[in-house]
């Protein structure tokens, strides 16, 4: 644990990138056809990529595998996170070491209050980093700070986790998370869908307060309304569990100008 | 249809004759030996009894612990497990009852040494429970024996709590009757705990009166090795209401069992559980509720954690009689399954003789959802925490039913502390 620390700071100081993604080949536990195929992708310290790409391009498998979901078999290819490989990793020690994932569709949990479940994940990730617990006036402080700025109502966190929430007050609550746990590396998946116009923008702004030199995010997106809130520095099409084009801001709008269409075949 | 078989006794069986012929004279003779007669001629029940299929006490019962004696005096002043602050503590010891506080206003105590008639006849009041070889066997031995008495219309405040403790690998019975006259209110907590080895047959029996409204939670927190056999009666008469939740932990084998009658209309029943086991625990709940009377609610709900290699059975029985229409009954068991080698066995089974009646019965077994421990564990909370709040959130579900708060969260850190002795 203490060398492993060690080394994620050294290598800090070495690479530049927070996110690095190297040859990276998927597939399914139990089937044949892989997902993603040789995959290649850095993000830096401080930069908010764009994946866009068509269904079914791979791009939910791949924001999955980047967390630990277990229902995937990497056949090749590395992930570091802050130059460390963190595949051999579960889900909650790669949270701790700083990755986060806005789920697209927040589960219900059902008997398991909001509230509970902050508390859980906040005081589960300062144990795992060798820091002290949160006093329960700092906990509740914390909450209501982040809470307010996100629109979210005292009485939704006395909820079980979820349940009930309409899709906006999922989204709005996947976010209230990032804040609360202030990863490094945060990958938003199709954070957009099922949001209306005001919520699509209540969520932005919480993303957009949240950016800076020292954390990164990796926007996935089937359209290019959302990064019209979250303007991000990189863009990249995924097609066919690949990365096949990457350019700047202005390659969201040709793909919104002439769809998916060119990608269809690139891969 | 079959031939009488002359089976040959087990030790247990041999064990417990000669027990009845060589125990001291006791109070109520005559009821004794007729129960005994009774366990004497169906022997321990076993597989081949319907009711037991699962739990084949005769093959599992390899011996007959002796008979708890009286506890000495400083035996008898141990503390009791309150399981929360307040209420009024009964205290039972190996099956004796040692401790009988003044009773809180609008209930009287009846012991069997006080009044040893009154308590008799007492028994097997609301549910006939003749034909049940666990409760003759209780009643054959019973040491310590409690009626309690609610005047018609008393709202008790403080709780009653039953405690029963074992202090060593002997064979305790405690027995108690609660009579709840029209209109009265009770909260009664029934709690069990003691040394390897013991051996617990325990029987209460209710008699609700019209518009009465009772609350049980009974608490199984016997140790590992220990065997009980517990027996819930109900009777419900009109308009009453009648709560009992068992939450178990305890013993390598344990059959509980609730007997319910809704005898007046508009009565309403809620039996639930909640079973935590490991290592190689055998816990058995089995239910049967007699719908006599129109528009009855009935609400049974059953959770059953299993784990290591450890057995839960549920079966449960309700039978709606043709002129109780109207009659709304559910009932679910949903177990979990945490082991690979963990099993359970469910068993609902509905006897519906009326036409016009909502009832209906749903069995579930399955292990922890993969998706939702992947969305806890990618908020950074380790697998065991993460399974921990699954599982708090599977028995809490029945949990929430229990209206008084105290008790409800006692349990809740009961659950907790299960949780925490998971390796």
């Amino acid at each position: 644990m203490g060398a492993g620390l060690a080394s994620r700071f050294s290598k800090t100081e070495m690479s530049p990138a927070m996110l690095e993604i190297r040859n990276l080949t998927v597939k399914i536990a139990d089937e044949d056809k892989t997902i993603l195929n040789g995959l290649n992708l850095t993000v830096k310290s401080g930069e908010v990529a764009a994946i866009m790409g068509p269904n079914g391009s791979g791009k939910s498998t791949l924001s999955y595998v980047v967390a630990g979901k277990e229902d995937y078999e990497v056949l090749d290819g590395e992930i570091l996170l802050n130059g460390e490989n963190i595949l051999e990793m579960e889900a909650d020690a790669r949270a701790a070491a700083g990755l986060f994932l806005a789920f697209q569709y927040p589960l219900e949990i059902p008997g398991v209050a909001t509230m509970t479940f902050l508390k859980a994940a906040m005081n589960a990730q300062r144990r795992a980093r060798g820091e002290a617990e949160l006093a329960p006036a700092a906990f509740i402080k914390a909450v209501n700070a982040a809470a307010d700025g996100l629109g979210i109502q005292k009485d939704m966190l006395k909820r079980a986790l979820n349940v009930g929430f309409s899709g906006g007050e999922k989204k709005r609550m996947e976010i209230l998370q990032m804040a609360l746990l202030a990863p490094r590396m945060c990958i938003l998946d199709e954070t957009d869908s099922g949001l209306d116009i005001d919520a699509l923008r209540i969520v932005s702004e919480g993303v957009n307060r949240l950016r800076g030199p020292d954390r990164s995010f990796l926007v996935i997106t089937h359209y290019q309304r959302l990064l019209e809130h979250i303007v991000p520095d990189t863009v990249h099409v995924m097609a066919k569990g690949r990365i096949v084009k990457s350019g700047g801001k202005e390659l969201a709008l040709e793909l919104e100008k002439n769809g998916y269409r060119d990608y269809s075949e690139a891969a | 249809m079959n031939a009488p078989v002359a089976q040959l006794k087990t030790a247990a069986e041999t064990e417990l004759a000669r027990q009845f012929a060589t125990a001291p004279v006791a109070s109520v003779p005559s009821l004794r030996e007729a129960a005994f007669r009774r366990v004497d001629a169906a022997g321990l029940p076993h597989r081949r009894i319907e009711a037991w299929h699962y739990t084949d006490l005769r093959a599992l019962m390899r011996s007959a612990a002796p008979l708890a004696p009286a506890p000495s005096a400083e035996v008898a002043a141990m503390r009791a497990w309150s399981l929360i602050a307040g209420g009024v503590v009964v205290s039972f010891i190996d099956g004796h009852l040692v401790t009988l506080p003044p009773p809180p206003p609008g209930v009287g105590f009846t012991s069997l040494a006080q009044n040893a008639d009154t308590v008799a006849a007492s028994l097997n009041r609301g549910v006939d429970l003749s034909g049940d070889v666990v409760t003759s066997l209780n009643t054959a031995f019973m040491a310590g024996a409690l009626l309690i008495e609610v005047e018609a219309g008393a709202q008790v405040g403080e709780p009653v709590l039953l405690s029963f403790e074992t202090t060593g690998a002997t064979a305790s019975h405690g027995r108690v009757a609660v009579h709840v006259a029209e209109g009265a209110s009770l909260t009664i907590v029934e709690t069990h705990r003691g040394q390897p080895g013991a051996q617990e047959n325990t029987v209460i029996e209710f008699v609700l009166g019209k518009g009465a409204a009772v609350e049980h939670v009974r608490v199984n927190a016997a140790d590992p090795t220990s065997q009980t056999l517990s027996t819930v009666a109900a009777s419900v008469a009109e308009g009453a209401s009648f709560n009992t939740l068992s939450f178990t932990t305890g013993a390598a084998l344990s059959r509980h069992q609730v007997f319910s009658r809704v005898i007046g209309n508009d009565a309403r029943l809620g039996i639930r559980g909640v079973t935590l086991l490991r290592g190689r625990q055998h816990a058995d709940t089995t239910l049967v509720t007699e719908h006599d009377a129109l528009r009855g609610e009935g609400r049974k709900l059953f959770k059953t954690v299993v784990d290591d290699e450890a057995r839960g059975v549920f079966q449960g029985k309700i039978i709606v009689k043709p002129h109780a229409q109207k009659t709304d009954g559910k009932m679910a068991s949903n177990a979990l399954l945490l082991g690979e080698h963990s099993s359970m066995h469910a068993k609902p089974e509905l006897e519906i003789f009326a036409d016009d009646v909502v009832c209906g019965h749903g069995a579930t077994v399955g292990a922890l959802d993969d998706g939702l421990m992947f969305y806890l564990m990618s908020r950074g909370i380790g697998r065991k925490e993460a399974e921990g709040l699954m599982i708090q959130a599977f028995a809490g579900e029945a949990l929430e039913a229990v209206a008084h708060e105290g008790v409800r969260e006692a349990l809740g850190g009961l659950v907790a502390a299960w949780l925490g002795e998971r390796g």
